[in-house]
């Protein structure tokens, strides 16, 4: 998809383009003014949360159980495919072997995306503070903040600012977080192997801890463009309060994920 | 009688003394605020400033013959040489940085290789929000630009062992209810030390003291290098931040990496800036 996204660029996506390049070259010499905005500034708070039950304390750093490149289906079987998602996962399958679609999670580190982040073989951390939970993951550094209690943001914030992450707001059902996401770009597969979706894909994540140590994510993908309906898929992850997370940069080396159940690391 | 007097000074003083006591306790308890957003004020955002009133080292500082000019078509970045912290070998390691400079050609901060800014580096990151997430024993210090990230681990000596790595190992604890202080060590000699593009070893040691205001709309870092491997003494510094709204923008520097015309980079004039990629992917 990412192949699809720069053969589709135009005249003006060049020019959009060469701007971009200018401006990117130009933020790096001036020490320009800031941005006129400024936040009002809040009263002083307790910035520490404190779950209301142990279930809910989900803070921590986070492994997945095991790896695989394909989406953990829930049920088993493969997704719902529409005719376009079966001929665009086909034309994906055969670029990445090919070579003419480069998977540039994995060879240029931009943030695998939603579902595909969620079953990455490093540890990640979430973090729950007032107001927000954020997924800080080790892989290729990506940030996820996630809105607690807010509305989500208008069709047209959505559609101006497509996020690899997507943009998401939560709430509690219970002891379950549920997170809800939208306003994707179409840059990412749903998982390694190149399932496809678009950018009207929204998510709604169920996140529960099963047992003290134990977490679990199950994923609800909704996209009409690809999937004929609905359907999910289930992550599954251990504490590990001995790990803290490590500096990642592409290209170099990273710490050992042989032991991921499911992982091939390439010779 | 005078003994009389003293005994009910005394106990004045004590009662008087007793509330103000227990109210430092818990000032001192108090687990200062840092959440919202942040970033850089100033009139200079990607420099240090020399912290008012102190007296001791200081950090590089825009030469004055040759003044950076905040959106001026004249935006070089050039340090006054004559600053004693310099070591012979990290002056000359600044000199064809500043003489490419000098003849229009920008030199390349880590950040715009989509590297980490390092530390004290990532204290002139501009362009995006500063957040920091405060749990019981972790701060994490998120930035938005190139989604960097930092974590410091609270009231934990440093490991026997530390390593190096791009933002080292951070340990800190609150003081008087306002302010972290951040101790980093095993640090990698990769990084900026700052705009000009001084360099430094992987002994530098850095404390930062972060103090937000009482009304929460300013946010100062003053800050420490030590670094025997690459300046002559210990020097202090310090960087203001401003509150922002807390919104978090998704930046991806590996999106968008290019360049228009020359700029200094490794040591000579170029127009391709590298990036770093992956030719073998890890899984």
């Amino acid at each position: 998809m990412a192949r699809r996204f720069v053969c589709s660029i135009g005249i003006a996506g060049i020019a959009a383009a060469a701007l971009l390049m200018v401006a990117s070259a130009d933020a790096q010499r001036r020490g320009g003014e800031r941005p006129k905005e400024e936040a009002s500034a809040p009263a002083a708070g307790n910035p520490i949360y404190t779950p209301p039950t142990p279930a809910m304390n989900i803070s921590g750093v986070w492994w997945t159980q095991s790896y695989s490149r394909k989406l953990p289906v829930v049920g088993g079987g493969e997704p719902p495919l529409t005719d376009k998602g079966k001929a665009q996962y086909a034309r994906n399958v055969a670029g990445l072997n090919d070579g003419s679609i480069v998977d540039e999670a994995r060879h240029l580190c931009v943030p695998d995306g939603v579902p595909r982040i969620l079953g990455n073989p490093y540890p990640f951390q979430l973090i729950q503070t007032p107001g927000q939970v954020t997924f800080v993951y080790e892989l290729n550094h990506v940030i996820r903040p996630v809105v607690m209690d807010k509305p989500q943001l208008s069709a047209n914030q959505l559609e101006v600012a497509p996020y690899y992450s997507g943009h998401s707001v939560a709430h509690w059902d219970g002891e379950t977080l549920v997170i809800e996401t939208a306003g994707f770009n179409e840059k990412t597969f749903l998982d390694a192997s190149g399932a496809p979706h678009s950018d009207a894909m929204t998510t709604v994540e169920r996140i529960r801890k099963p047992g003290d140590k134990t977490l679990e994510d199950v994923i609800t993908i909704t996209d009409g463009e690809m999937f004929t309906q609905p359907f999910s898929a289930r992550f599954a992850y251990d504490l590990h309060p001995e790990v803290r997370l490590e500096d990642y940069v592409c290209g170099e080396k990273h710490r050992d994920i042989s032991m991921v159940k499911g992982v091939v690391v390439p010779k | 009688m005078p003994q009389a007097r003293c005994v009910v000074v005394g106990a004045l003083l004590c009662a008087v003394a007793w509330p103000l006591s227990v109210a430092a306790e818990e000032g001192a308890k108090k687990i200062p605020d840092f959440s919202g957003g942040w970033d850089r004020i100033g009139t200079l955002l990607e420099t240090y400033e020399s912290i008012p009133g102190f007296a001791g080292a200081g950090p590089l500082l825009v030469d004055p013959a040759h003044p950076h000019v905040n959106e001026s078509p004249d935006l070089v970045w050039v340090p006054a040489l004559d600053n004693p912290i310099l070591t012979a070998q990290t002056l000359a390691r600044l000199k064809p940085i500043v003489e490419a400079e000098l003849k229009g050609i920008p030199h390349i901060k880590n950040e715009g290789h989509c590297e980490p800014s390092g530390v004290p580096g990532i204290l002139n990151v501009r362009g995006g929000v500063v957040e920091f997430l405060q749990t019981p024993t972790q701060v994490t210090i998120m930035y938005a630009k190139d989604q960097q990230v930092r974590r410091i681990y609270l009231d934990v000596p440093h490991s026997p062992n530390p390593g190096h790595s791009w933002y080292g190992e951070s340990v800190g604890h609150y003081e008087g209810g306002d302010t972290l202080v951040v101790d980093t060590i095993g640090l990698n000699d990769k990084t900026q030390i700052d705009r000009f593009g001084a360099t430094h070893s992987d002994r530098i040691h850095v404390v930062e003291r972060y103090r937000v205001a009482p009304d929460r709309k300013t946010l100062e870092v003053q800050f420490t290098v030590d670094d025997p491997g690459a300046f002559t003494t210990p020097w202090s510094a310090r960087v203001r931040l401003g509150a922002r709204p807390p919104r978090f923008d998704e930046q991806v520097c590996a999106e968008n990496n290019r360049f228009v015309g020359l700029v200094f980079d490794q040591g000579k004039a170029t127009t391709s800036v590298y990036t770093p990629t992956a030719s073998k992917p890890d899984f």
